[in-house]
């Protein structure tokens, strides 16, 4: 975990850069530091690795102050990718992945397995590695800087806009191999961007930042859907169109009173959820068992005996709502009942209360 | 092309063996000078980048000594060093210094920022930092800056012959004294040579070195 404690930062003789940073990082998170230009991300990105030191304040690394520590060792804790690539124009792509096992005097005979390793990794073929960084494209270049900053194997890695001089198709896909990496690797990192769709994309928490300061710590939907203040619902597009259709979940949104039948009910039960689907103009309503499994539906005023028809189309409470309504007007019912994986019904995802829930957080 | 003839058959028969040795002289001079300028040179151009606010005066004052005009230069330091190889040595080294050391310096500074700050943010010592990143990327300006002063060594000891310190200089005064031009041209030609091989052969170099690293 990275603790940042009252972290103010003033760049003689008076550029304040940071004004009381906040901030606990934890284990294993994807942080995406966000914010206007000149806020101050990058500073306090590295004071992490020290190549800042704060005005005042402390940063704490799994309960140590890193103050105490001596930098050269903590840097070599930390991977640290920046946006220029930083790789070395005079050495090959191996021996470039390899600086920091060179720099720490690993075994040079070390060194090919561990790069052979990395381009597995990061998904790109073993002949690469006696290229030199001019030879390779733009978003190769940044794979082998993912590399770079993974050699040593850190827990914690530090990312300053990686992706950001890269062109639009392959930074969509840079940040894709990122996210797989990370369900993988499960390391502590910290990224700054300020493309708030990649933010969204990649982050479990964003810390927005604005002036020096930061104004509102959360997840993409906390941020979007409950800001703090008029900047952060600003700066989210928190009440765009695009937004809400794209992150809203479909859970947000669901309809739980509804009529149901449950098997083990006898007749007269299945009359009144029949004329509670009636008053509502459902034309079928569903059929569960003991345990809340969907069995099937009944059609409003049909035939009495027999099974129930089953249901053709059934929403996870986890997509968005962008992908309800995709399954909803494909399937052209008015509403789909949403169910867990184990076939447990949650609620349904009803046409006129999602054209409600779009329009109110849309501000319409 | 009599005169063209003559002049050959000067330096590589009748008189082979003077020209061969005042040949040999002047490399020798010429390499020693930068050998010296070397060891303090690219030292010097290397310290001053770690400790930045020496740079401008020590630039300022290898400046300054750079200007001194060559005949200037001889006459304060016949009274100090006397005539012969080492006044010709100092003069060479103090002429030989800025280039060498601004270059350097000028090289080591000029590295790519943000790839300084990667190799630092990567847990590099300041050792390190310059041996593994900064020197082999400050190459090829300190080659640029190497080539000036083996060319204008090569001159200026030239000159120093004038102090007694032999070399092809000896070729060329001898040859003006005694009116004998075939001298003068067959001296005057091999120092050109010896310069324009010099600096062909180093630009060369610079053009790899300078090729690797962008
Ligand atoms: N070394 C420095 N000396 C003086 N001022 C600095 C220094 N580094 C940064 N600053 C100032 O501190 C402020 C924050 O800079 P920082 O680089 O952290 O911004 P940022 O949020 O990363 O911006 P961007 O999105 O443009 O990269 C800016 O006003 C900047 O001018
Ligand atoms: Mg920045």
């Amino acid at each position: 975990m990275i603790s940042f404690q009252n972290i103010s930062k003033i760049f003689p003789p008076e550029v304040t850069a940071l004004e009381d940073v906040t901030l606990e990082v934890q284990s294993g998170e994807l942080l995406c530091l966000i914010g206007t230009s000149g806020c101050g991300k990058t500073t306090l990105l590295k004071t992490v690795n020290r190549l800042i030191e704060p005005s005042s304040g402390h940063i704490l690394i799994d309960g140590q102050d890193i103050s105490r520590l001596n930098p050269i060792a903590l840097r070599r804790n930390i991977g640290y990718v920046i946006q220029q690539t930083g790789l070395f124009p005079h050495l090959t792509v191996e021996e470039n992945i390899c600086y920091v096992l060179r720099i720490t005097g690993r075994k040079k005979a070390l060194w090919a397995s561990r790069a052979e390793e990395l381009m597995d990794i990061i998904g790109m073929k073993r002949e690469y590695l006696r290229r030199f960084p001019r030879e390779l494209s733009g978003g190769q270049q940044q794979r082998v800087g993912v590399a770079h900053a993974l050699a040593a194997n850190p827990n914690i890695i530090l990312m300053d806009e990686p992706f950001g001089a890269i062109d639009q198709i392959t930074r969509i896909q840079l940040q894709d191999e990122l996210v797989k990496l990370q369900d993988r690797l499960h390391k502590t990192i910290i990224f700054v961007t300020h493309d708030l769709q990649e933010a969204i994309k990649l982050a479990d928490r964003i810390a927005l930042m604005n002036q020096r300061k930061i104004i509102q710590i959360g997840t993409a939907n906390e941020l979007l859907f409950f800001p703090k203040n008029n900047f952060v619902e600003n700066f989210m597009g928190s009440s765009s169109f695009f937004n809400v259709m794209r992150l809203l979940p479909v859970e947000e949104g669901l309809v739980y009173d509804y009529p149901v039948f449950r098997l083990s009910q006898q007749g007269d039960l299945r009359q009144k959820a029949e004329q509670k689907a009636r008053n509502l103009r459902w034309q079928e309503y569903p059929v569960i068992d003991g345990e809340d499994h969907l069995v099937g539906f009944f059609t409003v005023d049909g035939p009495t005996k027999g099974d129930p028809h089953p249901a053709d189309v059934l929403l996870s409470p986890k997509i968005t709502f962008e992908q309800a309504l995709k399954k909803l007007f494909v399937s052209g019912k008015s509403r789909l009942p949403v169910a867990t994986e184990d076939n447990k019904i949650v609620g349904f995802f009803d046409f006129a209360q999602a054209y409600e829930i779009i329009r109110k957080s849309c501000n319409y | 092309m009599e005169f063209i003839t003559n002049v050959f058959q000067l330096m590589l028969v009748d008189r082979r063996q003077v020209v061969l040795s005042a040949l040999s002289e002047h490399v020798v001079i010429s390499m020693t000078a930068i050998a010296l300028i070397s060891a303090v040179g690219i030292p010097l151009g290397i310290l001053i980048s770690r400790f930045r606010r020496y740079a401008q005066p020590v630039i300022y004052i290898t400046g300054a000594l750079y200007t001194i005009p060559v005949l200037a230069l001889f006459g304060f330091m016949i009274p100090v060093l006397g005539i012969g190889i080492r006044p010709t040595l100092f003069a060479l080294f103090i002429y030989g210094l800025l280039p060498l050391v601004r270059n350097t310096y000028v090289g080591i500074t000029g590295v790519d920022k943000s790839i300084v700050e990667a190799a630092r943010g990567m847990g590099s010592t300041s050792r390190q930092l310059l041996l593994n990143v900064e020197l082999p990327l400050a190459l090829p300006v300190i080659v640029a800056g190497f080539r000036t002063i083996v060319v204008m060594t090569i001159s200026v000891a030239t000159i120093a012959s004038y102090i007694g310190a032999g070399g092809l200089g000896d070729l060329i005064f001898r040859g003006i004294n005694t009116y004998f031009l075939e001298l003068v041209v067959a001296g005057s030609i091999l120092v050109a040579l010896l310069a324009i091989v010099a600096d062909g052969f180093l630009g060369l170099l610079e053009k790899y070195l300078l090729k690797r690293v962008h």
